[in-house]
């Protein structure tokens, strides 16, 4: 099945859910109206926090179950 | 506890590999081709220091084998640095389509295969690959993380929840985004232009089902969370619209907008209007590498030139 034909299936679900459609897919409906375009450097500013946000909960949670695992082996 | 401690690592690793291709793939490529940052100071320092944090492949090193890369007489064949890596890893031209599924599978879990590869990526932050600014930026960086993480006694932590998914997770989502990028080594048809006959367009979504069936749309549910993963990971950013960048027909709406920062809003009324496009496109990541070992399997042998 070619992604053409799914994505226009998949206007099939309510008008809220199109914008994620449309990100999963990268294909906009022929009529979706065109949203902000983000700026280069928003781009680099996001990574960047999502790179914190996720190096920060990794660790904490890899560090709890090391002590769950290492608590329950003593 | 222990189940949020495990949803946490599970959505942490799944970030982590997502900035570690947005940033060696998306951001790092673009950067590259003069498209990150106006300022070319600002763009060549924010694209080293965001590889720094994944440790990816510095700037200069990344923009020598992408030029490599974009040229018309040598993209995708044995002269492309990337191609030739497939081909080491044994993805040859004439190789029956059974056997590269088997070196595929094979080449994501071979322990040799992420040794190299961690290998190869410390080498290139670590060594002086590049600049020698970025190499003392690379050292302060990560001794400074690491030596902060011992004095807090979190270091095992850091290394199994930070740098495991960064370097491993990195390395699989990284081989199968090249993996699925281009038909490489393949010949393309005489009559098409060389870059455009030889990539594919990924945009990933599953078929949505008929009828009422709970059992079926749990399924198709399934389907959709490994698509967002796939999205997230594997083809973060514009890396589904990667066939209109080599797309050179198309390049004036290329500089009219920096469009890899919204690929679907620059590029949609395209696909729709293109019917090239539409052959070219693939729904899934493993369908558009098979497509490409089922030509490379017809292929005709070849034999790797003299490198030094």
């Amino acid at each position: 099945m070619k992604p053409h034909t799914i994505r226009k299936s998949l206007a099939m679900f309510p008008r809220v859910t199109q914008r994620f459609w449309t990100w999963l897919t990268g294909l906009a409906l022929p009529d979706e109206k065109p949203r902000k375009v983000w700026s280069q450097s928003n781009h680099f500013l996001l990574t960047f926090s999502v790179f914190c946000l996720a190096a920060a909960i990794g660790l904490a949670s890899t560090q709890n179950l090391i002590g769950i695992a290492s608590q329950s082996f003593s | 506890m222990t189940f949020l401690s495990i949803l946490g690592a599970i959505v942490a690793t799944i970030a982590l590999v997502h900035v570690k291709v947005k940033i060696s793939s998306v951001l790092m490529h673009h950067a590259t081709h003069g498209k990150g940052l106006k300022n070319p100071i600002a763009n060549r320092v924010i694209a080293e220091a965001m590889s720094i944090l994944v440790l990816s492949t510095p700037f200069a090193e990344y923009k020598r084998v992408h030029d490599g890369h974009h040229r018309n007489s040598s993209f995708a064949s044995m002269l492309d640095e990337e191609a030739y890596y497939l081909y080491k890893l044994g993805f040859q031209p004439g190789t029956p389509r059974s056997h590269l599924w088997r070196v595929f599978w094979r080449t994501l879990w071979s322990p040799r295969f992420h040794v190299r590869m961690i290998m190869q990526r410390l080498r290139l932050n670590f060594g002086f690959h590049g600049t020698l600014w970025r190499c003392v930026m690379s050292w302060g960086f990560w001794l400074s993380v690491m030596a902060s993480a011992a004095y807090t006694n979190v270091l095992p932590g850091l290394l199994a929840g930070v740098l495991l998914p960064l370097l491993v997770g990195g390395n699989i989502a990284s081989f199968l985004e090249l993996a699925s990028r281009h038909r490489w080594l393949v010949t393309p048809p005489a009559d098409v232009r060389r870059q455009f006959a030889l990539s594919h367009g990924r945009y990933l979504a599953p078929m949505p089902p008929h009828g009422k069936n709970v059992m079926v749309w749990i399924r198709w549910f399934q389907l959709v969370l490994i698509a967002v993963i796939a999205r997230l990971t594997v083809v973060p950013g514009d890396l589904v619209w990667h066939i209109a960048h080599h797309v050179g027909l198309r390049s004036a709406i290329r500089e009219n907008q920096p469009a890899w920062t919204d690929a679907a809003s620059a590029y949609s009324a395209l696909f729709w209007a293109d019917k090239e496009l539409k052959v070219q496109s693939h729904s899934s990541i493993l369908g558009a590498i098979d497509v490409w070992f089922i030509a490379l399997a017809v292929e005709a042998p070849i034999h790797p030139p003299a490198r030094k």
